[in-house]
């Protein structure tokens, strides 16, 4: 069997769609839904970036897990901003076409038991020491934080506990009860992992209001896979975030080969 | 056998979760279809322990008939993803990705695809790839000329307007399931205007095409229509893209 493309070729391939939608796109005015849709696939792109760099890169067990659906959904959505070029046989049209099609093969690939089991394996022994669920969501005194981020990080941090607490409940024998919890983790830990991106990057400098807007858009996205309410109005469809991925499709005239490529891009380090 | 198998799902613990798990195992994809009827349930502590946090939204909803179509639907993807996993309906988790897909926590692989219309309730399942399922009544109309000129690719139209005129309502509707099924598969829904790609239609299948009429390439999807007589007679197309890999052979 051939072994499935690591997260980071995932992520290769994610920007590599984005690029090319953006491309094929290029020439008109995107409507208020196809700039959502490229929101959003560059959201999903940044979290599972995110993930990566601070769960241990291609070994992270949730990253292995959730990376393949987080893109795939993201590259599925930019058909929206394609629109009447998704069919056609441009070169960034068929380029956005292949990059989609080997997302969704990474997704049906036949270790996904492997890759679901390495996360309910971690769940079996207690969430402590090093494991960032361990901790809460935030260390931040909750009147510092914007209201709009300090309502989804206290929903996420409800998350966070009941987790925990099932965990704790759970039977000796696995169930598929062990794959949703599995499941919440995975997002939860993406989730601490943006969270955290945020607050070390607001040691050395301001906060941008372009970081809090990608944070709550991103950290929405997670909340709403998490059965919790996306924060106040939709980031993802203020426009902001469309022309953040404009901006960072335009800055790079170099295809991106690697994630560690397309992560420094992201971060603009 | 055919790619896609149309299973009429009866009630919890039919002769169909077999050939759900048959069909599974194999790489088809299989449709299952059933009356709310067939599927709906009094609220009671097993239900709520069936739906989880879903239950606070069945128990929000005010139309009986909605509540009826809500639980039936749970049912539905619960006992039949069951059946395909060889695991308790009760252990499983529903959940609904940001565009709306649908998934089962920890089975993203298992892909899902509901559609109702009247008292029809439709479940496309495949384990191999992306799939969508809608499903129409054909007593609907859906000639009025501003629809179809919202809908249709030129070529639809044109394919449309050739065929006698009371063949084109049914072959109007069986268009607008596919589109529909085709969206729900990439996740995105009505996001995406149908009048952006078309189909032609051939038989029982259909070949995606772009705005000028040419077939897409490469071929990545299969879609297949069936026709159902229930209560009602209805019309129910499935997309679903070709996979090379099969995880449940594995």
């Amino acid at each position: 069997m051939k072994a499935s493309p690591t997260p980071e070729r995932l992520l290769a391939h994610a920007d590599a769609a984005l690029r090319s939608a953006m491309a094929a796109a290029a020439d008109r005015t995107p409507p208020r839904l196809a700039k959502a849709a490229a929101g959003a696939a560059y959201l999903d792109l940044w979290v599972c970036e995110r993930l990566l760099r601070a769960d241990g890169g291609s070994r992270s067990a949730s990253a292995r897990f959730l990376v393949p659906r987080l893109l795939m959904e993201g590259v599925d959505g930019l058909t929206v901003l394609l629109g009447t070029e998704l069919h056609r046989a441009t070169r960034p049209s068929a380029e956005y076409r292949r990059r989609a099609r080997l997302l969704g093969e990474a997704m049906w690939h036949p270790d996904h038991e492997e890759r679901l089991m390495g996360v309910v394996e971690r769940l079996s022994l207690p969430l402590y020491g090093d494991d960032r669920l361990s901790r809460p969501m935030t260390s931040v005194r909750p009147a510092a934080l914007p209201t709009a981020l300090h309502r989804m990080l206290d929903d996420l941090e409800r998350e966070r506990r009941q987790l925990i607490d099932d965990c704790a409940l759970s039977e000796d024998s696995a169930t598929a009860r062990d794959w949703a919890r599995a499941d919440r983790y995975a997002l939860l830990t993406a989730a601490a992992a943006c969270v955290d991106d945020w607050e070390r990057r607001k040691g050395y400098r301001q906060h941008r209001f372009a970081d809090l807007t990608r944070l709550v858009g991103a950290l929405s996205r997670l909340a709403v896979r998490l059965d919790r309410e996306p924060a106040g109005p939709d980031a993802e469809l203020s426009g902001a975030l469309f022309d953040e991925a404009d901006l960072y499709c335009r800055t790079s005239s170099v295809v991106v080969r690697t994630a560690r490529s397309a992560a420094r891009q992201l971060v603009g380090v | 056998m055919p790619a896609v198998e149309l299973v009429h799902a009866d009630g919890p613990g039919g002769a169909w979760a077999a050939a759900v798990s048959a069909a599974v195992r194999e790489g088809r994809t299989v449709v299952l279809h059933c009356l709310v009827g067939e599927w709906s349930a009094p609220d009671s502590p097993e239900l709520a322990l069936l739906l989880g946090r879903e239950h606070r939204r069945y128990a929000s909803t005010r139309h009986a008939a909605c509540r009826d179509r809500f639980v039936a639907s749970r049912r539905l993807i619960k006992y039949a993803a069951s059946a395909a996993l060889g695991v308790s309906p009760w252990t499983l988790e529903l959940a609904i990705s940001p565009g709306g897909r649908k998934y089962l926590r920890g089975c993203g692989w298992l892909g899902l695809s509901l559609s109702h219309t009247g008292n029809l309730l439709v479940l496309a399942l495949s384990a191999t790839g992306r799939v969508g399922a809608d499903s129409e009544a054909l007593s609907r109309s859906m000639c009025n000329p501003a629809l179809v000129r919202r809908v249709c690719t030129d070529a639809e139209m044109a394919a449309l307007a050739a065929l006698p005129a009371g063949e084109r309502g049914r072959a109007m509707l069986r268009l607008w399931t596919l589109k529909e099924a085709y969206t729900k598969a990439i996740g995105v829904g009505m996001r995406l205007p149908f009048r952006e790609f078309g189909f032609a239609v051939d038989g029982d299948k259909a070949v995606l095409h772009d705005t000028e009429g040419v077939p897409a390439h490469p071929v990545e999807w299969d879609f297949t229509t069936h026709w159902i007589d229930a209560d009602d007679s209805y019309v129910v197309s499935t997309a679903q893209t070709r996979s090379p890999g099969h995880p449940l052979a594995a």
